[in-house]
């Protein structure tokens, strides 16, 4: 009965990962975050994952996907942009977006590289 | 030799001379026939928008991955969809694929052998002066090819033939400033050029500018102008016989178009609808036409045997119906034409006095069909309005008339007899009148669908149909409380609008705002539906593999079984597919091409005047998340291309 249940939970669990962030909005995030703070580079890597663990938390992917989508979109002119400008439910999306943000960037800060010079001789 | 064989013969001979005074357009209509390639905007001359290419079936969509894709590297929306051509059309010596760009309309030829750029042709036109007029983004629905030459119709009206073979200008013609519009006074082009026969057919967008809109035909050989025919105005504007040209099974009569256009305040709101039995003429007439808009850009198909080409064009001008009593015809009009000469040869008026900005512009598909048991001939068309039409493509008798979203409102249904729409009174925004907001209708001014063209699968007898599954509230606003008067050049439009989800109005609990849809014409009945959270925006694609290809807003590419709707595939584009999916196959391999990009980004805030307009947060949101995308992958409208590993 032990083993069913942790069977259960453990399928579960898998299905609710695979529906989670997929690897190319993953790397996407965390790439662009990397760009936005000052390059690719492993302490970066460090800041920007951590961000995007943060906001994974807070939203499901596809409220995180359609928040993104109103943030971009809203200024799209003609009645295509309308549509995002109009959307009240989409508003909020964005800004819970914009909330985890905000927390992502408030428990994640910038990782500073100490590099050791060597002795001068 | 007996009589009968002789006659046989001469039978033999005549076709002979018909096929050698080759029209310019036969080689296109071969290449039609032929799936490898994609030569008509809407795949054959029916716009049927289906592929006898099979490789990619309902068994193995699932494994379809990206080929390559292609970076225009222009922002904005990026509507239509590639040309396909073999060497042999083109001059050069191997098959190409011509792709095109949002504005300023860049032109690329690739070639599929080795995935380089033969030629590119990027326009020069005045984006200060353009731009800010287009009313509804920088969209261009793409190229025609006919007789060695690519077609081009620029933003700006120029009309461009370019050398399919090494991109030179060919020939260029005015289609617009020649007549006193263009950019200055409002008017751009966004449609796709269309080659039928010997001509070269284009259209006309500004009709939130008071533009009075037209379709035109120019020879292909040399650009000149074989004809011109205007949405509204007298007979002679307009190519209707007023004996000849049928509408509802009768004779058009006499000024048929200028009748229908009242002085302001002629109509007295409360005789006006009561479901339409209310009052229709004019006691006086206006000028309003002037400004009539009915643009047209949609997609265009022919039918040779009739000698006709069809289309329908937009919204009368400016959105506040009270100024402009009548029925504004031809405004929202199905048109049949002889493509020869111009001629209307019958008209049907989808939705007379437009109230609600339901464009007729969407594309026209042709089939030979069962229609209530009979065999008939027939034109498909999904209006905005939230009707689909079935109807009679050589005498233009309405056949059916039918929602195609249940959450249309604005009618009860179609009065088979007079054609007209049987408008409630709560919806009329006329009857409610100026400054006044009239809620909750169904569809919203973008339409139960918009210019995104449908599919026909023969396979099936179904139509696919990308729809919108929004309301609106609507409130035309008077000169009185700041509607502003026509000027040329000036916005034209005096209404506020808002959308939003129709489950709000339907009380469904639901709030996706599209819907992916397989349409019965004949019977008028939704088979399958598949709800998308936002507008089915994209072109649709059915191929003799069972397969329907479509794209969303939130990019991605998917792939559904034609019969059930079952969802094959997706895929997550590098954004939003307004774009048209085409397919064709290189060296045995199938490929299906559709371009992703709508714009909306960051950078936009900058490149389009008149979108200062957006919510300040977004801007400003988009340019701290989106900044560097910009720079990097991004920046651009893409041509995505999948295929079978």
């Amino acid at each position: 009965m032990r083993a069913l249940s942790i069977g259960c939970l453990l399928l579960f669990a898998i299905g609710a990962w695979a529906e989670d962030y997929p690897t190319q909005d993953t790397v996407e995030m965390v790439v662009l975050c990397m760009s936005d703070i000052g390059g690719q580079s492993e302490e970066n890597l460090y800041t920007c994952a951590c961000r995007h663990d943060v906001i994974k938390a807070k939203m499901t992917f596809r409220d995180y996907e359609n928040a993104s989508l109103v943030e971009r979109y809203q200024s799209m002119p003609g009645k295509k942009g309308q549509l995002f400008r109009d959307f009240k439910d989409g508003e909020k999306l964005f800004e819970r977006l914009k909330a985890a943000r905000k927390e992502a960037t408030a428990q994640c800060p910038e990782v500073k590289r100490i590099v050791r010079e060597p002795p001068k001789k | 030799m007996s009589k009968l064989s002789v006659g046989k013969w001469m039978i033999a001979a005549l076709a002979l001379v018909v096929s050698l005074s080759a029209f310019a357009n036969d080689g296109v209509k071969k290449l039609t026939q032929d799936p490898n390639y994609w030569a008509y905007p809407g795949g054959n001359y029916w716009n049927w928008r289906y592929s006898e290419l099979n490789q990619i079936n309902n068994q193995n969509a699932g494994k379809l991955v990206t080929a390559w894709t292609f970076s225009t590297g222009r922002l904005q929306g990026h509507e239509g969809g590639p040309l396909v051509l073999p060497g042999s059309a083109t001059g050069l010596g191997s098959d190409h694929l011509y792709i095109h760009s949002s504005f300023p309309n860049d032109v690329f030829a690739i070639n599929l052998d080795d995935l380089t750029i033969t030629w590119a042709y990027e326009p020069q036109q005045n984006e200060a002066e353009t731009v800010p007029v287009m009313c509804c983004d920088i969209v261009n629905r793409g190229l025609a090819y006919g007789d060695g030459k690519i077609l081009l119709q620029q933003a700006d009206t120029l009309l461009v033939a370019l050398n399919a073979k090494d991109g030179k200008v060919a020939w260029k013609a005015e289609n617009g400033r020649d007549i006193g519009y263009g950019p200055k006074a409002g008017n751009t082009t966004t449609n796709a050029p269309h080659v039928i026969k010997d001509k070269v057919f284009t259209g006309c967008s500004g009709a939130e500018f008071g533009v009075r809109c037209w379709i035109a035909a120019f020879n292909l050989k040399d650009g000149k102008l074989a004809w011109r025919a205007f949405s509204m105005g007298p007979d002679s504007d307009i190519l209707m016989d007023p004996n000849k040209t049928m509408s509802m099974g009768k004779p058009v009569g006499k000024d048929s178009s200028l009748k229908t256009w009242c002085a302001e305040g002629d109509w007295d709101k409360n005789e006006l609808r009561a479901n339409d039995a209310g009052k229709r003429a004019c006691s006086k007439l206006g000028d309003q036409w002037k400004q009539g808009g009915g643009s047209t850009w949609g997609w265009w198909p022919a039918d040779f045997e009739q000698n006709l080409m069809y289309y329908g064009n937009g919204n009368p001008g400016t959105w506040n119906p009270v100024v402009r009593p009548g029925d504004n015809k031809w405004s929202m009009t199905m048109f049949a034409r002889d493509i020869d000469t111009g001629m209307a040869k019958w008209v049907y008026q989808m939705t007379p006095h437009d109230e609600w900005d339901y464009d007729g512009v969407n594309e026209m598909i042709l089939a030979d069909m069962k229609v209530k048991g009979a065999d008939r001939k027939v034109v498909v068309h999904f209006d905005r309005n939230g009707f689909a039409y079935t109807v009679d493509r050589v005498t233009g008798e309405v056949l059916v008339a039918e929602k195609y979203d249940p959450a249309v409102n604005w009618a009860t249904h179609v009065d088979m007899k007079t054609g007209y729409p049987q408008v409630v009174n709560a919806m009329s925004t006329d009857f409610n009148g100026e400054d006044v907001v009239s809620k909750d209708v169904c569809p919203a001014a973008l339409g139960t669908k918009d210019e995104q063209p449908a599919a026909y699968s023969p396979r099936t007898g179904l139509f696919y149909v990308p729809t919108n599954h929004v309301c609106m509230t609507y409130e035309p606003v008077s000169y009185a409380a700041g509607g502003n008067k026509y000027v040329a050049g000036q916005a034209f439009v005096n209404a506020n609008l808002t959308m939003y989800p129709a489950g709000a109005v339907m009380k469904d609990g639901t709030d996706n705002m599209g819907a992916m849809i397989a349409w019965n014409a004949d019977t008028g009945k939704i088979v399958w539906s598949i709800p998308e959270q936002w507008s089915v925006w994209s072109g649709v694609l059915a191929t003799a593999g069972d397969v329907v290809f479509y794209g969303t807003l939130d990019s991605y590419a998917k792939a559904v079984d034609a019969k059930s709707g079952k969802q094959l595939w997706k895929f997550k584009s590098p954004s939003g597919i307004i774009g048209n999916f085409n397919t064709w196959s290189h060296k045995g391999k199938q490929y299906v091409g559709v371009l992703s990009g709508i714009g909306g980004w960051a950078g936009a805030v900058v490149a389009i005047p008149g979108l200062a307009a957006a919510p300040d947060e977004a801007a400003l949101g988009a340019v701290g998340g989106y900044r560097k995308l910009l720079s990097v992958s991004r920046n651009s409208g893409v041509l995505m291309v999948f295929s079978l590993p």
